[in-house]
C-alpha cells in the first residue's frame, strides 16, 4: 500500500510540476505538497542524486544554497535546487521531484536542499544526505526557535539519525561544534580577520555546554564566532580542515592539508566569508581542484540582498533589514551603524504588522538586543515608528541614548514628519521583512527631500 | 542596599537581562554583586536584600541546580528571614522538587513542594500574560518548555489573561513571604513599574523607578491593549 502511495505521490507531484512549469509558475512548493500529502514518507522513498546536500543552521542557509548551486552548475553538474528558500517538507519534496525521473531514477548529479532547523530531526534522517552543512547556530526568534541550545539539540538529533552523513560545520561556532560528534565531519573556520567586533551586552556563549566551565576566546570574528576553549575541561574549537588565513578586497586564502589556495569572494562581509569557505570546503572535499573552484566562484554573488545603499547629493542612504524578534540580526545592524562614524539619522520601522497586533506583543527580545550601540555622538536623531513605540523608547533610554535624540511614534509612515536632514551625512532606514513596503516609501521620500534640500532637481 | 544577581551569564536567552538592567538603573546607590556559576554565592556568608535569577536554557538549569544545591538550607533561611527573591521564567523550576522529562527526573533544590514536567520533544508554549498580584496588574510574556502540575498553595498571581502554572491552572507562580517566582519571562520589571516599586520597597528601596513616566506610559498602553475585546493571549504551542 505504501509503495502504491509513493508512486501515486511521485506521479501526482510530477504532473503538477509539469503543469506549473507550463504556466511558468515553477517556483512554487505545491507540486511537492501534493507528493507529501499523498505519501507521508515521500522524502524517504524518493531516490536521491549521488550527491545530496542538506543545508541547515540559523543564518546563511539560503545564501550558501544559492551560491553552492551556482558553483556546481559552473562546474558542469546538473543541479536540483529550489532557489526561493523552501525549507520545509513540501519545498524539499519539490526539489527532489526535479531530481528524479518518473521511474524514480536520479536525473541530476546533485540535490541541494535547505532544511529548517526545527524539522531537521525528522527530515534529515529521511533524506540521509551525503553532506549536512551547519553554518552556525545562533539566537533567533524566541517564539519560534526557543534558544540556540534547543536548536543545536535538534540538529544534533538530525545528524544522529543519519550517521553516515558527513557533517560540514563551522568550527568557530561553539554551539555548532556539538553537532555530529559521531558522524564523519569536515570542519571549516577562519583566523582572526581584523573584524574588531564591538562588545555585546549579551554573551552568546558564556559557559561550556559540556561542563559549565568558563569559556575563553583567543579572538572573535563576530559575536560568539572565533577561537574558544573551556577553562575547566578539554572542550575547545576543533581542528579546522579548511581555514581562512587572510581576506583581501576580492579574494581569500584558505589553508588546508594540501596547501593554501586563493578563492574569489562575493563580498568581504564577515558572514559571507564564512558562507564562502563552507562552499569551498564541500567542493574540495568531493575532490574538485582549487583552480576549478576559484573559476566556478568567479562572478557569483549572494542572493539579491534586501539591503541597499546609494549616495544622493553626498548623503549616504542605507536600507538595512533587521529581522525583529531576532536579537542577533538587529544587534548586528546596530553594530554596523555604530561603526560608521558619519553624522547619521536613523529611521526605524521595526515592528511586525499582523492582522492580530497582539502577535507581535512580545518585546522580550529588545533586552537581548544591543540598543546600547545607538548611544553614539554621531547619531543626530532616532525616529522610530511602530506599535511598540513606547517600549522601544524605554529600551533606548535604558541603553543610555540621549532623550533629546529620540522620537517614537505609533505609525511607521509618520517617521517622515520628524526628519531633520541638517548636517546629516548618512541616513539609515532600518526595517523588518513585514515593513519593507513602508521602508521603500520612506526611502523614496527621503531621497526626494535630500535632492530638494541639497539643490539637485530630479 | 545589596542586590545579588545569580548567574547573570546564564540569564541571557529570553530578555531577562532587562530586569538586572532596570534594577541597576533604578537603584543607583545599591551594591550589585554578580555571582557566576563558578563563584560561591555571596548570600552564603553575607547579607543581601534581594536576589534575582532569570530564565536559562534547560542544560543551564542543571548547572545552576548543582551550583546551588550545597546552599539549600541557607536559601530556606533567607526566605524565612524575608529576603526578597525574584525568579523569572524557568528559573522558578529550580526551586521545586524535581524537573521531569518523560521518565527521567532531575532533582531540583526542593525549596518548595512542586515539580515541573516537560516532554523530550520539547513542545513550547508561547503566550501573553495578564494577572493580578494584590492590587497590581502584572503584564508580560511567556515562552516555555515545561509546566508546573503540582498544586501550589501560595501562588503569585491570579490569571486574567493567558495561562497559569499549567494550561488548566488559574493561578500563576509562587509567592511566599518575599519570595516571588513566575513563568513570566524577559523584562518583567521594566514592563511593570508598579510591581517593580512594590518589590523594591520590600527590599528597602523608596523612590521612583528608572524612567518612571516612560515606563508607566508603556505599561498603561500594554494594559489597555491586553484588555481589548477578543485579545488572543496564546501565541502558539509548537516544537
Amino acid at each position: 500500500m505504501n509503495k502504491l502511495k509513493f508512486w501515486i505521490g511521485l506521479w501526482g507531484g510530477k504532473t503538477f510540476l509539469f503543469l506549473w512549469k507550463l504556466f511558468r509558475a515553477e517556483r512554487d512548493d505545491r507540486p511537492g505538497m501534493v507528493s507529501v500529502r499523498i505519501c507521508e514518507d515521500f522524502l524517504q522513498r524518493v531516490a536521491k542524486p549521488k550527491l545530496t546536500i542538506v543545508v541547515s543552521g540559523t543564518n546563511g542557509k539560503t545564501t550558501i544554497s544559492n551560491m553552492l548551486a551556482e558553483a556546481f552548475r559552473n562546474l558542469g553538474y546538473k543541479v536540483a535546487y529550489n532557489d526561493w528558500g523552501a525549507n520545509h517538507n513540501a519545498g524539499q519534496a519539490r526539489c527532489l521531484l526535479d531530481a528524479v525521473s518518473v521511474f524514480n531514477k536520479p536525473i541530476k548529479d546533485v540535490a541541494i536542499i535547505e532544511a529548517d532547523e526545527l524539522i531537521s530531526p525528522i527530515n534529515v534522517p529521511r533524506l540521509k544526505p551525503t553532506y549536512l552543512i551547519v553554518n552556525n547556530v545562533s539566537r533567533d526568534s524566541m517564539l519560534r526557535n526557543g534558544n540556540p541550545e534547543y536548536i543545536a539539540e535538534r540538529l544534533r538529533r538530525a545528524a544522529e539519525g543519519s550517521p553516515q552523513s558527513i557533517v560540514l560545520m563551522c568550527g568557530d561556532d561553539p554551539v555548532s561544534s556539538l553537532i555530529g560528534e559521531n558522524n564523519p565531519r569536515v570542519v571549516f573556520g577562519a583566523k582572526y580577520l581584523n573584524t574588531n567586533p564591538l562588545k555585546t551586552t549579551i554573551d552568546d556563549y558564556p559557559i561550556c555546554l559540556k561542563c559549565g566551565g568558563k569559556i575563553e576566546y583567543d579572538f572573535r570574528n563576530y559575536r560568539n564566532i572565533g577561537d574558544y576553549k573551556c577553562t575547566s575541561c578539554t572542550f575547545k574549537a576543533p581542528k579546522r580542515d579548511y581555514l581562512v588565513e587572510s581576506v583581501g578586497v576580492n579574494e581569500m586564502v584558505v589553508k588546508e592539508e594540501k596547501g593554501s589556495f586563493t578563492y574569489p569572494i562575493p563580498s568581504s562581509a564577515i558572514h559571507n566569508i564564512y558562507n564562502t569557505v563552507a562552499i569551498v570546503s564541500i567542493l574540495r572535499n568531493i575532490g574538485e581542484k582549487p583552480e576549478k573552484i576559484a573559476e566556478a566562484l568567479k562572478n557569483i554573488k549572494p542572493p539579491q540582498s534586501r539591503e541597499g545603499s546609494e549616495v544622493v547629493c553626498g548623503v549616504n542612504i542605507h536600507r538595512k533589514l533587521a529581522k525583529t524578534h531576532n536579537p542577533t540580526a538587529v544587534s548586528t545592524v546596530f553594530e554596523n551603524i555604530k561603526k560608521d562614524n558619519s553624522k547619521k539619522l536613523l529611521l526605524m520601522v521595526l515592528d511586525e504588522i499582523f492582522e492580530n497586533p497582539k502577535k507581535s506583543e512580545t518585546v522580550a527580545w529588545f533586552y537581548d538586543t544591543d540598543y546600547e550601540f545607538l548611544q553614539d555622538e554621531s547619531v543626530t536623531k532616532i525616529v522610530l515608528g511602530g506599535d511598540r513605540y513606547l517600549d522601544h523608547k524605554l529600551r533606548m533610554l535604558l541603553a543610555g541614548v540621549d532623550e533629546n535624540k529620540i522620537v517614537c511614534i505609533p505609525k511607521h509612515i509618520d517617521v517622515l514628519n520628524y526628519v531633520d536632514l541638517t548636517d546629516v551625512e548618512s541616513v539609515y532606514i532600518v526595517y523588518d521583512i513585514y515593513t519593507s513596503d513602508v521602508a521603500r516609501k520612506v526611502t523614496a521620500e527621503i531621497t526626494e527631500r535630500i535632492r530638494k534640500e541639497r539643490g539637485e532637481v530630479k | 542596599m545589596k542586590i545579588e544577581l545569580l548567574f547573570p551569564e546564564l540569564s541571557t536567552v529570553y530578555g531577562d537581562a532587562g530586569n538586572a538592567l532596570y534594577l541597576k538603573k533604578t537603584c543607583k546607590d545599591a551594591q550589585f554583586i554578580e555571582t557566576h556559576l563558578q563563584d560561591k554565592p555571596h548570600f552564603v556568608s553575607g547579607n543581601v536584600d534581594m536576589i534575582y535569577i532569570g530564565s536559562m536554557t534547560e542544560k543551564s538549569q542543571i548547572f545552576a541546580i548543582n551550583a546551588l544545591k550545597p546552599y539549600v538550607s541557607r536559601i530556606k533561611e533567607l526566605i524565612e528571614n524575608g529576603v526578597v527573591f525574584l525568579c523569572t521564567g524557568n528559573s522558578m523550576e529550580l526551586f521545586g522538587e524535581y524537573i521531569a522529562e518523560d521518565d527521567k527526573k532531575v532533582e531540583a533544590l526542593g525549596v518548595f513542594p512542586f515539580n515541573s514536567k516537560r516532554s523530550s520533544e520539547y513542545f513550547r508554549h508561547n503566550s501573553m500574560f495578564l494577572g493580578d498580584f494584590e492590587d497590581i496588574e502584572v503584564v508580560g510574556c511567556r515562552s516555555q518548555f515545561a509546566y508546573i502540575y503540582s498544586k501550589c498553595d501560595t501562588p503569585f498571581m491570579k490569571v486574567k489573561g493567558g495561562i497559569g502554572n499549567n494550561p488548566d491552572d488559574k493561578f500563576e507562580g509562587i509567592h511566599y513571604k518575599n519570595f516571588f517566582a513566575t513563568y513570566v519571562l524577559g523584562p518583567l520589571l521594566p514592563l511593570n513599574p508598579k510591581f517593580t516599586k512594590h518589590i523594591l520597597s520590600l527590599a528597602g528601596f523608596s523612590g521612583e523607578v528608572a524612567f518612571e513616566k516612560e515606563a508607566m506610559d508603556a505599561y498603561n498602553l500594554r494594559l489597555e491593549k491586553l484588555k481589548e475585546e477578543g485579545v488572543n493571549f496564546i501565541l502558539g504551542e509548537h516544537w
